[in-house]
């Protein structure tokens, strides 16, 4: 059965990102929530890679959007901030390693370090 | 080891985030279970949403968006011709509120029964469907009996080692009998 861990340093990245942007930051988890469980019914990596809120990056890892997110109302623009969770789904443990969130002032910088993080986690698991 | 978890809500309750906002956080996922299960029946079939969304007649952005709405603000009719264009078909259960599990799982049995009772009247008259249904019955009760026989195992604590102590004045009566024995 497939499950989550966060890698070290989520949390906190997680907390600072959901204060500015809680309506993208739900719509990105609600999207993991449905990427996992296309990973369970389906046992299939490239099946949960193609749905259209997932993009490929480096390294394995996959960025999840904040594709479904509710506008706030009450702010001016009502435009959203594209978000991006990166995940790594690593098969033979069936686990999706939470890496990362931000958006895209950020994305070169969060790309970087998620790379890192994805790299330790298949040395560890080798 | 880092923890485990089986399910995002559960992720998100392990934060250290106020309650009011983790509490908006998990109803969010929770308001979308049906459109979620719409996405994964679709990629159950291999399909991509804009093949969806020719055999719906609709444009990929509809289907996107019918995906990712709350559970509330989807209509009957979409659900009926989406799981239309699946090749599903659509089945509702109504049932009290508070019931129980084991309630639940009689009411499915019933169903069950009700199934099996019509395949024996639609085979009613015909030797060759009768035998194929009675080989069908024969099937049922085997598995279901199989799962309900695992369902059952998975619960029974696992009996501990006992300790065996022998000491010398046992060892010598296990002698005394293999003596006998092999006098006998």
């Amino acid at each position: 059965m497939w499950g989550i861990e966060k890698a070290t340093g989520f949390d906190n990245q997680y907390k600072r990102f959901v204060k500015k942007h809680e309506n993208e930051a739900s719509a990105a988890m609600s999207n993991l929530e449905t990427y996992l469980a296309v990973l369970q019914e389906t046992g299939n990596t490239q099946i949960a890679n193609q749905q259209p809120f997932v993009h490929s990056e480096p390294e394995g890892m996959v960025a999840i959007d904040q594709r479904g997110a509710k506008k706030d109302t009450d702010k001016k623009t009502g435009t959203l901030k594209v978000t991006r969770l990166y995940v790594y789904a690593a098969v033979i443990h069936q686990t999706v390693y939470l890496l990362g969130i931000g958006d895209k002032d950020s994305q070169k910088q969060d790309i970087e370090t998620c790379r890192k993080k994805a790299r330790q986690i298949k040395r560890r698991n080798a | 080891m880092a923890k485990r978890y089986t399910n995002v809500a559960d992720v998100l309750k392990s934060m250290d985030l106020p309650a009011a906002q983790k509490k908006r956080q998990v109803d969010y996922i929770n308001a979308r279970q049906l459109s979620r299960l719409l996405t994964v029946m679709r990629s159950q079939k291999k399909m991509s949403q804009a093949k969806a969304a020719e055999k719906l007649g609709w444009t990929q952005g509809r289907v996107s968006k019918l995906e990712t709405k709350e559970d509330r603000q989807i209509s009957v009719g979409d659900l009926l011709d989406y799981s239309d264009a699946l090749g599903m078909e659509m089945s509702l259960v109504f049932l009290p509120k508070k019931m129980k599990i084991v309630d639940r799982v009689k009411v499915h049995a019933f169903e069950m029964i009700k199934l099996l009772q019509h395949l024996v009247k639609l085979s009613k008259g015909d030797a060759h469907m009768e035998k194929a249904v009675t080989a069908f019955h024969d099937e049922c009760f085997v598995n279901i009996a199989k799962m309900v026989g695992d369902s059952q195992k998975s619960i029974r604590s696992k009996g501990k080692n006992k300790l065996t102590v022998i000491g010398p004045p046992q060892v010598e009566q296990i002698l005394e009998e293999e003596a006998e024995l092999a006098e006998a």
